[in-house]
């Protein structure tokens, strides 16, 4: 694929017969789509891709892209096919990064100012997010993040509840991406309160925040 | 782990051969299922990771990634604030999880208090020398010496008659009236001292006891400071943990009363008591050293 392709959106044609290769019925393909495109974000983060949901959308691209010029995939079966491509791209991506990594240790390079430390407030997001689980909830996930006689401690939250290791794992798991999304959420609603050297107090709101009252403000 | 999850965490890890690799893959794009638990698998090693838990290559490879995925660093982090509060907390949990008494489970509480309140006012008037002086409502009385164990061995005896609707309720007439519970023998702990401040105490557990209760004596100030209290054991047997203890007002000292396991082998114990403010947060209040010892010769125990 030349440079120019990579990275280009994509035609209707192109997206159309996406669909195609995916289902005949149209409307059965645009959840195939979503439900593949789901699992795949999850897979290059997983990989430990920086940015998953854009090689998400270059892999599909480049999958439509051949459908458009008639590949035809054996017994219909299209997973095989977007998995190659996937860790193909995987691949182009991890050798650009080892071709920065060369860059920035090369003797020429000089490295940026580092921004400003923020204070850290995750802890004590955390803290507040396990507020808003169930008490038997939070005591799950504490125990099972519990140091002291983990091993002992999973085994016998596993007999309490009746559940084997695997099942245990997993509920673990989704009240912990409840917390993760409760967290993330106040990480990016947080506000820095900074305090300037004119000893007036400055709200700045992080991102998602419209800052052109505060520059209004800050007009002469 | 299963064998499943055995092979996702080896998939994580970089050790597949290329074939199975790619079978793998082709499941995680067809299986949502199996995206979750590769998600589980994937925050149990980050677990490992921060713990310290992992062989040199594969916490080289969790390195190597966390260091090109914020996604991966972001969770990492969240694992390790878990581990924080979750160690710091010590979560501790009934060995039987806690649930309202039935009314008759409370009639019969009930009756089990009435029985020792007269028992005490019996044996106060037969034994004084075995029993703690009696308190005055509102007198403050001196705390028992520090980390001084000592026993209230309570001998034996039928219980008195109690108010007619408690037994209507606690005890069916056809029922034969029940062994009245063994005297427990008490050891006591005040935790207000300093770690070291004293020698450890010993304790001497006779043959046959059939219960045994830690008596932790708080202060004033750890009283009002804490709604709740939690405690551990450790020592030769299993760890006991204690959840949600409140404190009783006992002999004028304000309490905590845990059930030791009455078979506790002989050895050396920690007992670690946190206080639960009420805003939930958890602080250590006390820990102490303890010696239980098993038929030892008369007057190797801590004298009372």
């Amino acid at each position: 694929m030349s440079g120019k392709e990579a990275g280009r959106g994509l035609t209707p044609a192109e997206f159309d017969a996406l669909l195609a290769m995916l289902n005949p019925d149209r409307e059965v393909a645009g959840q195939i789509y979503e439900d593949i495109r789901n699992r795949l974000i999850r897979l290059f983060d997983l990989w430990g891709c920086t940015h998953p949901e854009a090689l998400t959308d270059e892999t599909f691209n480049r999958v439509a892209r051949k459908a458009a010029e008639g590949l035809i995939l054996q017994r219909n079966n299209p997973f095989p096919y977007i998995v190659g491509v996937a860790r193909h791209i995987f691949q182009e991506w991890l050798r650009q990064q080892q071709r920065e990594a060369k860059i920035t240790e090369g003797p020429d390079w000089q490295p940026s100012v580092p921004p400003e430390e923020e204070p850290d407030f995750r802890l004590e997001y955390i803290r507040q997010c396990l507020e808003t689980l169930a008490a038997d909830q939070r005591r799950l996930l504490l125990r099972y993040h519990e140091d002291k006689q983990r091993i002992l401690s999973r085994k016998g939250l596993c007999d309490e509840l009746g559940i084997p290791m695997n099942a245990l794992r997993i509920r673990v798991h989704r009240l912990r991406k409840k917390v993760e999304a409760c967290v993330e959420e106040k990480m990016r609603n947080g506000v820095v309160k900074r305090f300037p050297a004119s000893g007036h107090i400055k709200t700045e709101a992080r991102q998602g925040h419209d800052l052109s009252r505060t520059r209004d403000h800050d007009r002469p | 782990m299963t064998d499943h999850d055995e092979l996702l965490r080896r998939y994580l890890l970089g050790k597949l051969e290329t074939e199975e690799r790619s079978d793998l893959e082709e499941r995680l794009l067809r299986e949502d299922d199996l995206v979750e638990t590769a998600e589980a698998v994937e925050a149990d090693l980050l677990d490992d990771y921060a713990r310290g838990r992992l062989a040199p290559e594969e916490r080289e490879q969790v390195a190597h990634r966390l260091a090109s995925s914020p996604g991966a660093r972001s969770r990492l982090a969240l694992i390790q604030g878990l581990g924080k509060i979750a160690d710091a907390r010590n979560i501790i949990d009934f060995p039987v999880a806690r649930r309202k008494l039935s009314r008759f489970e409370r009639a019969a509480a009930m009756a089990a208090m009435l029985t020792v309140a007269v028992l005490s006012s019996w044996l106060a008037t037969r034994s004084p020398e075995l029993v703690q002086p009696p308190q005055v409502a509102g007198v403050p009385v001196p705390a028992p010496p520090p980390a001084a164990p000592r026993h209230q061995p309570v001998p034996p005896a039928a219980a008195p008659p109690l108010p007619q609707d408690v037994i209507a309720e606690s005890t069916p007439p056809e029922t034969p009236a029940p062994r009245p519970a063994a005297a427990p023998l008490v050891i006591h702990l005040a935790l207000s001292t300093l770690r070291g401040d004293d020698m450890i105490p010993r304790e001497n557990v006779p043959a046959g006891t059939e219960r045994i209760q830690l008596h932790l004596h708080l202060d004033e100030a750890d009283k009002a400071n804490f709604v709740s209290f939690q405690a551990a054991v450790r020592g030769a047997g299993p760890e006991l943990r204690v959840a949600d203890l409140e404190p009783s007002e006992i002999g004028g000292t304000w309490t905590l009363v845990v059930e030791l396991d009455p078979q506790l082998p002989e050895g050396p114990y920690e007992v670690e008591v946190w206080g639960v403010t009420a805003s939930g947060s958890v602080e250590q209040i006390a820990f102490k050293e303890l010696e239980i010892q098993r038929n030892a010769s008369a007057g190797a125990g801590t004298p009372d």
